[in-house]
């Protein structure tokens, strides 16, 4: 698969991204999701790594490289909008509310937004080793194979590191269970 | 039996289901007999289901396939010309050396992509997105028209076709029509109907029935019928209108029902009930209804696929991830002066003069700074906005002025179960 689109067969390349689109996006939201930009940024890396499959070495290893490319472009983002991010006003913050949501009243829509920073803040903690994985396994649902695929590491580690991240995100939820005024960092803006 | 932490340690991938069948076994066996891990397994669990329902929101909503394919130079030459340069590699794959096997794709792709200007400059019949589109046509059945702005010529409608602020819809005696606009809001128009998209929260039905299912993002969304307007909580709902009267039936969530006739005149309509409200007079009690009979019609009508997918890449990608709080009002003060920042000591919410002299919502305020650290909160009861005159209410900063900081963001989060009528809000700070 990734030899034909390094010989360019588009239609392999649409293959592709649909397999990988998952970890990719997940894998921009780690870098860049506060910002609303996680999905701007999958696409990006999607062209970037198209741009660049010719000077792809091992083809066993696509999941690997399109991790690195799909860092390197978030890396990228994040440096050209360095200035705006600090400077400019981050709102309106994104909530997607369906009408269901909406049933429980204002008061139950703080509550959810109080229990995502929550959820964020706790993934904000975890060793930066780990936040990749549970990023991967949590928002996107991606098995321990296709983990293990995507960084790079076995099966084993993988699953050692998704024990150790699990005990530790168990731990600061417990001890977190109401959050702290003040301690509400996490914001997803848009451009 | 298994000691406790070599159990600890398979707990995770217990509950990823990623075990082996011996591993499992292991775990459940453990667990039955020891209630200490038996607490543990419920704690992990209860974090992974914390885990995945909160960031299922943020979860990748629609496949990449469309947009990346589509965003490739060379897919453009591909979808136009069917150039045979494409897969020139391809079908060249061993003649070339090595190293300029790696170069050629990078010249082929910047080669591609000065064709695919070209060829798009030339290509009148793709569509064209306009910054200026704020929806797009779905569906259409049997006579249906679209003008394209207040002084555009009315045309048939076309499947796909671009929707500016200030087009007309318009169904005949045999015609339907479905759109979608940016939020997002669906539109489907029943035969006979006619209706004005002043913008993309704010439709004017002249005259027939509309199904509307709208988005929250926030800001209000309107319809206009001569007999008064709709104005909507985000929500499902029917409206039919002609020159005397407005029924509106409400699937999901609720709407207001307000007057054209008497500002002061307003119903508030939930799920599952109808009103009407004459041209001459006052809303109608809601009542029971059937929404099922009122919606029967716009079941029938459902959106095309390919025109779904144009509205979704182009109208409500650029749109479509400005959603927040319902009703939520968001101001940033900044609070500097030269390079000097201020103190503030209070902030002052003014409402301006309204006709509703009760049933205002109160208000949950939240005051950050300008990196949206917490500052504190307040709450505004209802009441405070019943004075018609206009005013404002003071909320003090609890720790005394605040320094230190250069803006300030302040939220105001209304509460719809203490009153329905939304003032109009501004926010002052006041310097120490």
């Amino acid at each position: 698969m990734v030899a034909q689109c390094v010989d360019g067969d588009v239609d392999a390349y649409a293959t592709l991204v649909r397999r990988y689109e998952a970890a990719v996006y997940a894998t921009a939201y780690c870098y860049v999701g506060r910002y609303g930009a996680a999905e701007d940024v999958a696409q990006e890396a999607f062209f970037a790594a198209y741009r660049s499959l010719p000077r792809l070495r091992d083809p066993a290893r696509f999941g690997v490289w399109l991790r690195e490319t799909t860092s390197r472009t978030a890396a990228n983002w994040l440096r050209r909008h360095s200035g705006r991010l600090q400077t400019e006003t981050p709102l309106p913050s994104r909530q997607t509310i369906s009408i269901e949501d909406a049933r429980e009243g204002p008061r139950g829509l703080l509550e959810r937004q109080e229990r995502y920073e929550r959820v964020q803040a706790a993934i904000d903690a975890l060793p930066e080793r780990y936040r990749l994985p549970v990023v991967l396994r949590y928002l996107q649902e991606l098995s321990y194979d296709e983990i293990a695929a995507f960084v790079g590491e076995s099966r084993d580690e993988v699953r050692g590191a998704l024990q150790r991240a699990g005990r530790l995100l168990r731990e600061y939820l417990k001890a977190h269970d109401r959050p702290e005024e003040g301690e509400t960092g996490w914001r997803r803006v848009r451009e | 039996m298994a000691s406790c932490s070599r159990v600890e340690s398979l707990m995770q991938a217990h509950i990823d289901a990623e075990l082996s069948p011996a591993e499992r076994l292991v775990v459940e066996q453990h667990v039955a007999e020891c209630p200490q891990c038996a607490v543990l397994l419920r704690e992990f669990q209860a974090a992974s289901v914390l885990l995945f329902e909160t960031l299922a929101d943020d979860r990748l909503p629609r496949s990449l396939a469309m947009p990346v394919m589509h965003g490739l130079p060379e897919m453009a030459v591909r979808d136009r010309g069917d150039l045979a340069g494409v897969n020139w590699r391809a079908k060249h794959p061993s003649s070339r050396t090595a190293a300029m096997r790696r170069r050629i794709p990078i010249a082929a792709a910047v080669v591609l992509t000065v064709l695919a200007v070209v060829i798009q400059y030339n290509w009148p019949e793709r569509p064209v997105p306009n910054a200026s589109a704020i929806g797009v046509v779905t569906q259409v059945t049997g006579d249906a028209y679209h003008a394209a702005g207040p002084h555009a010529s009315t045309g048939r409608a076309a499947l796909k076709a671009f929707i500016e602020p200030g087009a007309t819809l318009q169904t005949g005696s045999n015609g339907t029509m479905m759109a979608a606009f940016a939020g997002p809001t669906y539109l489907k128009l029943n035969r006979n109907s006619r209706l004005v998209v002043k913008n993309d929260r704010r439709f004017e039905l002249a005259h027939g029935e509309a199904w509307l299912n709208v988005g929250r993002n926030g800001h209000r969304f309107v319809v206009h019928t001569p007999s008064g307007d709709v104005r909507v909580l985000g929500t499902a709902f029917v409206v039919q209108a002609d020159a005397t009267a407005t029924t509106v039936t409400v699937a999901e969530g609720e709407v207001h029902l307000e007057s054209a006739a008497d500002r002061q005149a307003l119903v508030v309509v939930t799920r599952g009930r109808r009103a009407t409200i004459s041209r001459r007079g006052s809303p109608t009690a809601p009542m029971d209804a059937s929404v099922r009979t009122a919606t029967a019609w716009a079941e029938a009508i459902v959106p095309d696929r390919e025109a779904h997918t144009l509205f979704l890449d182009v109208v409500q990608s650029r749109a479509g991830a400005t959603l927040e709080l319902p009703g939520m009002v968001v101001w940033r003060i900044p609070t500097t002066q030269g390079d000097e920042a201020w103190a503030v000591s209070a902030l002052r919410i003014y409402w301006d003069p309204t006709p509703a002299t009760a049933s205002h919502c109160s208000y949950e305020v939240y005051v950050y700074d300008g990196n949206m650290r917490p500052l504190f909160r307040d709450h505004v009861d209802g009441s405070v906005f019943d004075d018609a005159d206009g005013g404002f209410y003071e909320v003090r900063a609890p720790a005394g002025p605040i320094r230190g900081v250069n803006a300030l963001t302040v939220r105001l989060v209304p509460d719809f179960s203490t009153g329905a009528v939304e003032p109009t809000l501004s926010v002052k700070a006041l310097a120490h």
